[in-house]
C-alpha cells in the first residue's frame, strides 16, 4: 500500500493538462475564426469561474449537480456499463422531488426535504431499472436504450410538466415545493445551497467505498475483469446491475438537488446537459471519484466563465462544453502520447544511425 | 381511424423520415459488419448538417453544401478511425465525445456566426430540387408514391442494393465480415485489418453524413439545434433488428419512419398531447430491440439444444 502511494501516477494528469491546452487552442482557433480575441475571452471566462466571491459561489452551484452525475456516469464505468441514461434520470428525479416538495403538506422540515430527496433518487433508480432490466436479464445493450430512455424521459417529463403538474395556465411549471423541503442556500447572492456538502459528501463516500469496502473491491473487480469475479464467487451480474440502479439513484439525486435547491419547482424545458456533461467529467476523473469531484468543480467554474463571457461579449456560452468535448475527445486516445514519444524516439534514433554513418564514412 | 392515417401522404412522409434513419443504419452495419460500435453516427450527422447548411448559405449552391457537409462527415469519420484504431482510443468514448462535441459546437456555431439560437433558415440557403422521374410520376397512386424526393432518397435506397453487393460479393466485403468474425484469423489471412477498419469507418462516415445533408437541405431547408434527434442511435437499432443486413436494415428503417410519420400525424390532431406522441417512437425502439434480444437467446438456447441431442443420439 505504502510503495503505491509513492509512485504516484502522473500521466493521467499530464495528458489532462496537455488535452486541455490542445482544447484550449482549437477554442481559441474557433474565437479567431469569429472575431474575437481568445486571450481576452480565456482571461475573462478565467476571472468570471474563479476569482470573486459571487463568481466563486456561482461556480460551485453549477459544480454541484455535475459531482452528482459524474459520480453516477463513474460507478457505471466502475462496473462495465455505459449510463448514457443520466439526463433522463436526472429529468425524473427532478420532477419527482418538485411532486415530493409541493404534494406532503404539514410535515417537519427534517422529514419533508430527506424524504423529497429520497423520492428523486427512487424515480432516478425505478428510471435505471428499465435499460438494467433489459441489459442484464434480456442482454440488450444499454447504450441504445438510455439513449432512448433520455428522449423519453424529457418528453415524459414535459407532459407532466405541461398537464398533470402545471400549476398556472400561462406556463408550464409546477407549483413552487414548500420551505420544508427546501435545501438551504448558503449565501445571499447565489444559489448555491447545501446540495453540495450532499455532493461531496457523496464524492469521499464513494472514495472510501471504493478503496477500503469489499462492497467497492466487489465492484471495482467486476468492471476490471468480470470472469475473475466470477471465479472468485463474486455474482457479476447482480453488482452491475446494482452498480446501474445506483447510478440511477445519484443521477436522480442530482435532478432533485436542482429543484430542492436552486429552482423550487419543475418546469419545462428542464435545465439541458446536466447528465452528457457528467459523461464526460466522470471520464475525466479517471475512474476515481476524487478525480471526478475535482474535474467537476473545474468545469463548474469554466461553465460559470462561459456564461459570463456569453453575457459580456457575443461569445456564445458553449465555448466551454465545446472545450471540454474536444478535452475528452484527446484524453480518450491513450495511445496518442506514446506514439509521439515513439515518433520522437525514432527520429532520435534516425538521427543518431545517420550522425554515425557519415562520422564512418 | 387506420384508413385516414394510411393515405399516400403517409408513405411519402414515412419514406422521407425513413432516409437519414436508414442511412445511419448502412453506416451502423458497415462498422459494426468489421466489428466496431459506432456511436459517433449522430454526432457525424450533426455536424454534416449544420455545415451542409454553411456551404449552401455562403455559395448559393445546394451541391456546395453537399461537398461541405460531407467533407466535414468525412473528416470526423477520419478523426474518429485514426484516433480509435492507431491511437488505441476508448471507442464508446471517442463516439460520446464526438456526439457532445457535435452538439455544442453547432449551437455555437449558429449563435457566432449567424446570430440566432434555436435555428437558422435563411432564403439564400438552397435545398435539393425534388426529382421527378418522367413516365413513373404520371401513373396514380404508385407515382406521387415513388416520385418527387430529394436526390439523396434515390441514393439512400439505392445504396441498400450496392451495399448488398459490396458485402456479399466483393472481396473488400468479404474482407470486412471476416474481420467482424474473427480478427485474428483475417489477419493471418493476410488481411491488413487496420486498412480495412478505417475503410469501413470512412464509409459509415461517408453514409452519415449524407443523412445529415439531407436533415438540412433535403426536405426542410434549415439547421436546427439538435437537428439529429437521435436518429443516429436509431440507425445503430435499426441496423441490430436488421440482423446486419442490408435489406434488413432497410426494412427496419421503414418501420421507425412510419413510427416517426405516425407520431409526426397523430401530434397535429390534437387528441393526445404532443408529448405522449412524441415518446412513442423512443419507446418502440427499445420494444424492438427487446424483441431481437429474446429471439436471439431462443436461437441460441435451440441451438443448444440441438447441440445436446446430437450428442445423445451419436
Amino acid at each position: 500500500m505504502k510503495s503505491r502511494r509513492k509512485e504516484f501516477n502522473w500521466r493521467p494528469l499530464l495528458s489532462l493538462l496537455a488535452s486541455l491546452v490542445i482544447a484550449l487552442v482549437i477554442g481559441g482557433i474557433f474565437m479567431l475564426a469569429s472575431g474575437h480575441n481568445p486571450l481576452h475571452v480565456y482571461v475573462l471566462m478565467f476571472k468570471g469561474g474563479f476569482v470573486g466571491a459571487s463568481n466563486i459561489m456561482n461556480s460551485l452551484q453549477r459544480a454541484t449537480p455535475l459531482i452528482f452525475t459524474s459520480l453516477a456516469v463513474l460507478i457505471g464505468f466502475r462496473t462495465g456499463t455505459f449510463n448514457m441514461g443520466v439526463e433522463g434520470q436526472l429529468l425524473l428525479g427532478a420532477v419527482a422531488a418538485a411532486w415530493a416538495g409541493f404534494t406532503f403538506k404539514g410535515l417537519p422540515a427534517w422529514i419533508h426535504l430527506p424524504l423529497s430527496i429520497l423520492t428523486a433518487m427512487a424515480a432516478g433508480a425505478l428510471w435505471a431499472l428499465v435499460p438494467a432490466v433489459l441489459k442484464f436479464k434480456c442482454r440488450v445493450n444499454e447504450i441504445i436504450t438510455t439513449i432512448m430512455g433520455n428522449s423519453i424521459a424529457t418528453f415524459f417529463t414535459a407532459y407532466l410538466a405541461n398537464y398533470p403538474l402545471r400549476e398556472n395556465p400561462m406556463a408550464a411549471k409546477t407549483p413552487r415545493v414548500l420551505t420544508t423541503a427546501r435545501l438551504p442556500r448558503l449565501v445571499t447572492y447565489s444559489q448555491v445551497n447545501w446540495g453540495l456538502f450532499i455532493a461531496v459528501f457523496c464524492a469521499l463516500l464513494f472514495w472510501y467505498l471504493f478503496r477500503r469496502t469489499t462492497f467497492g473491491y466487489r465492484m471495482r473487480m467486476v468492471g476490471d475483469n468480470a470472469l475473475f469475479a466470477e471465479y472468485v464467487g463474486i455474482n457479476p451480474t447482480r453488482v452491475a446491475f446494482g452498480g446501474m440502479l445506483l447510478s440511477g439513484a445519484l443521477a436522480g439525486l442530482a435532478g432533485g438537488v436542482e429543484v430542492l435547491g436552486v429552482h423550487y419547482r419543475f418546469f419545462d424545458p428542464f435545465v439541458v446537459g446536466l447528465g452528457f456533461n457528467g459523461i464526460l467529467i466522470g471520464w475525466l476523473g479517471k475512474g476515481s471519484p476524487i478525480g471526478a469531484l475535482l474535474a467537476a468543480l473545474f468545469y463548474g467554474g469554466m461553465q460559470n466563465g462561459s456564461l459570463m463571457v456569453d453575457m459580456t461579449t457575443d461569445v456564445p456560452r458553449q465555448l466551454s462544453d465545446t472545450v471540454l468535448a474536444i478535452v475528452v475527445f484527446f484524453m480518450a486516445a491513450e495511445g496518442l502520447f506514446d506514439f509521439f514519444k515513439a515518433l520522437r524516439r525514432r527520429s532520435k534514433t534516425l538521427k543518431t544511425t545517420k550522425g554515425e554513418v557519415t562520422t564512418s564514412a | 381511424m387506420l384508413r385516414d392515417l394510411l393515405d399516400i401522404s403517409m408513405i411519402q412522409s414515412t419514406i422521407r423520415m425513413a432516409t437519414p434513419v436508414l442511412l445511419a443504419a448502412m453506416g451502423a452495419m458497415v462498422t459494426s459488419a468489421a466489428g466496431i460500435i459506432n456511436i459517433s453516427l449522430e454526432g457525424t450527422m450533426l455536424l454534416s448538417a449544420f455545415f451542409a447548411v454553411v456551404g449552401s448559405y455562403f455559395f448559393s449552391s445546394v451541391w456546395m453544401g453537399l461537398l461541405i457537409g460531407v467533407g466535414t462527415g468525412m473528416l470526423v469519420a477520419l478523426l474518429f478511425g485514426v484516433f480509435s484504431l492507431r491511437f488505441r482510443a476508448h471507442i464508446i468514448l471517442m463516439g460520446i465525445a464526438i456526439n457532445a462535441f457535435a452538439n455544442a459546437f453547432t449551437i455555437y456555431m449558429l449563435r457566432s456566426m449567424f446570430k440566432v439560437a434555436g435555428a437558422f433558415s435563411d432564403p439564400r440557403i438552397v435545398g435539393f430540387d425534388q426529382v421527378h422521374i418522367p413516365i413513373i410520376k404520371d401513373i396514380p397512386v404508385l407515382g406521387p408514391i415513388v416520385s418527387g424526393y430529394a436526390p439523396i432518397v434515390y441514393v439512400a435506397w439505392l445504396l441498400v442494393i450496392v451495399m448488398h453487393i459490396f458485402l456479399y460479393r466483393t472481396p473488400a466485403g468479404v474482407h470486412l465480415r471476416a474481420i467482424g468474425e474473427n480478427e485474428e484469423a483475417a489477419e493471418s489471412l493476410g488481411i491488413n485489418v487496420e486498412r480495412v477498419k478505417l475503410l469501413a469507418v470512412l464509409l459509415s462516415g461517408l453514409f452519415a453524413s449524407l443523412a445529415g445533408v439531407y436533415l438540412s437541405l433535403g426536405h426542410l431547408t434549415m439547421f436546427t439545434e439538435n437537428m439529429s434527434a437521435n436518429r443516429g442511435f436509431v440507425g445503430l437499432a435499426a441496423n441490430i433488428f436488421g440482423r446486419g443486413t442490408p435489406i434488413g436494415g432497410a426494412l427496419a428503417s421503414l418501420i421507425f419512419g412510419f413510427a416517426d410519420a405516425l407520431a409526426m400525424r397523430l401530434q397535429g390532431t390534437g387528441g393526445i398531447p404532443s408529448q405522449l406522441v412524441l415518446m412513442f417512437p423512443s419507446v418502440l425502439t427499445i420494444g424492438i430491440l427487446l424483441m431481437v434480444a429474446i429471439k436471439l437467446a431462443r436461437d441460441v438456447q435451440r441451438t443448444k439444444l440441438r447441440n445436446v441431442e446430437k450428442a445423445l443420439s451419436e
